[in-house]
């Protein structure tokens, strides 16, 4: 669980970066969004084995994969908030005052994506947490235990007719942890903007 | 025809919109609502259709419309009633025209019984347009805008309501296009059509209400004849809107700075107690990137402390000028000098200092504010760009100042953008301009969305502020805004350029 919430708020803060510089005008960020967009098409549970067999297992290598599978959705999701921003008053005011790109990006852009990024985070968290389930799940254990719920949930399948709620209990967590980071996110948001 | 008694409507939490409210219009009489912002005016108005929004409730008082309380109304019977009895046209009728339908479709749909094309015809030639016949067939993208406002008139009048009510139907129109509405208005009337203006333009009200009812914070201030009350008005409230109609105002604001201009088209100055010239045009040439040349030639100088108002109608190129004036869209010929020395056609390359000297205040100011920002960070960044060694002390009596000189209260410090009204923003949008000490500044329709009273404040400040040098270029429609602040004038029109010169004072 861990993995996955430093996962994502890696892969948040990457996605933040790339994204707006993708969201500048030029033949390279014209290529570069293409090649996100490739990217972001290759399922993730497919890169997921491909690096796990490449690299091996292991938490290190867990968290690379999560954040490099999570960054292309922030980075695109954040492009497509940025462009149309370039073009609004609020930069062109900016610009009038003689401020320069880094200033604007930093001081007038990035606060208005705290608020989207941090619903997006929500998404971004199951997803993550899915990933690391999933590989769990598939028998890689990443985390060289069985203290994390997706290797319970596995590793209690044989004995589900017995004992349903040895898998039913961890899988009811990952619901209720995922269903309450989104709800928390979504209230402190609302709370924000008020 | 329409009579409210003690109307009270209180908000879920006890504050009062509606306040013992009467109101008295009989049948063919045309009645002026007139208010601040926030008054009350369509919350009244709203109740003549039998709703309240939502999180306001209704705790006493009569409403009785043509007979029937719309209230005790319900299902089938109120849509009836708001069918057939009572229509409704909101502040831009253009925006409930459904894009896709053609004109007949939407005219059809309003009237209800199938209707022939001579009938529609007749409607429209009764909204005033020419030729209605090749109109019918088009969709609302496809007129223009005055077109589209007559016909959402004529669609509310379609099915000759008894009343009919109208939300504020000139306010954002220049002069021209106001005349229209009153027109068409008049054209689709009939003798026996009670009529409800909202509006917050006393010479709206003048031009066409028999009756004129003025609301203040949910209260009557005052109602009666539209000449009585025009003329000698009683009540506080009255009598601040009626002085704030610019038309009337009498008192100068400015050191006179006198432009004649003779037959043949040369410019004399008569008087300038200023002589320095911060900015200056020269043969400028203007236009939309890859479109048409809006306006050529154009010629302007503007000395300390002087302020010219850019008019016209729609489409004419203000908004294209004062953009080229401020390199966002560059000019294609000509030259615009600060202080003597040339700027660069585009914004990218002026520098710093030159950026500074002339800000633009745009036309839709609460886009220009950072959503995510408070108001204090925005100012202080404004301040520190001109004024980079601030200290905390300073930095807070830089802010006092700036927002003094737009009459904000310091409270608008704490909040964000989306949460202050229309005229808050506007307003912290004009302190944001200011904290870059201009040398130049131009408003580009500044002040159309405030109450005249506070537009009138917003006038007074920045004549004030004339007096200590500061040079404004003012685009505006409204020749109230013009008249007040501008000793001269330049005037837009269609294809052809007109330099126009204005009252002494």
């Amino acid at each position: 669980m861990l993995i996955a919430l430093g996962a994502t708020a890696v892969a948040i803060l990457l996605g933040l970066v790339l994204g707006i510089l993708l969201a500048a005008r030029s033949r390279v960020t014209r290529a570069g969004g293409a090649v996100l967009d490739v990217v972001l098409v290759i399922p993730s549970i497919l890169t997921m084995l491909v690096l796990i067999f490449g690299l091996g297992g292991g938490v290190a290598t867990m968290f690379l994969i999560t954040a490099a599978v999570t960054t292309p959705f922030v980075a695109r999701y954040v492009r497509s908030l940025v462009v149309p921003m370039l073009a609004g008053d609020v930069v062109v005011a900016a610009r009038l005052a003689g401020d320069g790109w880094v200033r604007i990006a930093a001081g007038e852009i990035v606060p208005r994506l705290v608020a989207p990024l941090l619903t997006d985070a929500g998404a971004r968290f199951v997803g993550a947490l899915y990933l690391v389930a999933s590989a769990g799940f598939l028998g890689f254990n990443p985390l060289g235990g069985d203290a994390d719920w997706a290797t319970m949930i596995q590793a209690n399948m044989d004995g589900l007719g017995m004992n349903p709620w040895a898998s039913l209990a961890p899988a009811v967590a990952v619901v209720l942890l995922t269903v309450s980071a989104n709800l928390l996110s979504d209230r402190w948001m609302g709370r924000r903007s008020r | 025809m329409i009579d409210i008694d003690e109307l009270e409507i209180l908000t879920e939490a006890g504050r009062p919109i509606l306040d013992g409210v009467r109101l008295h219009v009989g049948q063919g009489h045309v009645c002026a609502l007139v208010g601040e912002s926030g008054s009350g005016k369509t919350t009244l108005a709203l109740t003549l259709l039998g709703r309240i929004r939502p999180g306001l409730r209704r705790t006493a008082g009569r409403v009785k419309v043509a007979g029937q309380d719309p209230f005790a109304l319900g299902g089938a019977a109120l849509r009836a009633f708001r069918r057939d009895e009572i229509a409704w046209v909101g502040q831009d009728p253009a925006l409930s025209l459904t894009p896709w339908h053609t004109i007949r479709a939407i005219l059809t749909e309003a009237a209800g019984r199938r209707s022939d094309d001579a009938e529609l015809a007749e409607l429209l030639t009764r909204a005033g347009i020419g030729e209605p016949g090749e109109l019918l067939d088009r969709r609302p993208g496809q007129l223009s805008g005055g077109q589209r406002r007559r016909v959402a008139l004529a669609r509310a009048m379609s099915r000759r309501p008894r009343i009919l009510v109208l939300d504020e139907p000139t306010s954002g129109l220049d002069a021209a296009a106001v005349d229209e509405v009153l027109a068409t208005l008049d054209g689709l009337r009939e003798a026996t059509t009670t009529v409800i203006l909202i509006t917050h333009d006393m010479s709206v009200a003048a031009r066409c209400a028999d009756q004129i009812t003025v609301l203040e914070a949910g209260r009557v201030a005052e109602t009666g004849p539209a000449a009585r009350v025009l003329g000698a008005p009683v009540s506080a409230a009255a009598r601040a809107l009626v002085a704030a109609d610019l038309r009337r105002c009498s008192t100068p604001a400015r050191p006179a700075c006198i432009a004649v201009e003779d037959a043949t088209g040369t410019a004399a100055e008569l008087e300038t107690p200023r002589d320095e010239v911060l900015l200056s045009l020269a043969g400028l040439q203007v236009g939309i990137p890859g479109g048409p040349v809006l306006a050529d030639g154009i010629d302007l100088e503007l000395a300390a402390g002087a302020a010219t108002a850019i008019v016209g109608p729609s489409g004419t190129g203000k908004t294209t000028l004062v953009n080229a004036v401020v390199g966002l869209n560059p000019a294609r010929r000509g030259t615009i000098a600060l202080r003597g020395e040339i700027l660069a056609p585009r914004y990218q390359d002026r520098t710093r200092e030159q950026l500074l000297a002339v800000q633009l205040v745009p036309q839709d100011p609460a886009r220009m504010l950072n959503p995510a920002l408070t108001v204090r960070r925005q100012l202080s960044r404004a301040l520190r760009r001109c004024r980079p060694g601030l200290d905390r002390a300073a930095m807070r009596d830089a802010l006092e100042e700036v927002l003094d000189a737009v009459r904000l209260e310091p409270m608008v410090l704490d909040q964000r953008p989306p949460s202050l009204s229309g005229g808050q923003s506007q307003r912290v949008a004009i302190a944001r301009a200011l904290a870059h000490r201009p040398d130049v500044l131009i408003c580009d329709e500044s002040t159309s969305a405030l109450d005249p009273t506070v537009q009138r404040e917003v006038l007074e400040t920045l004549a004030e502020l004339r007096r200590s040098g500061l040079a404004m270029l003012v685009v505006t429609h409204d020749q109230g805004v013009a008249g007040f602040l501008c000793d001269s004038v330049l005037e837009l029109r269609e294809s052809a350029l007109r330099r126009d010169s204005v009252r002494q004072r």
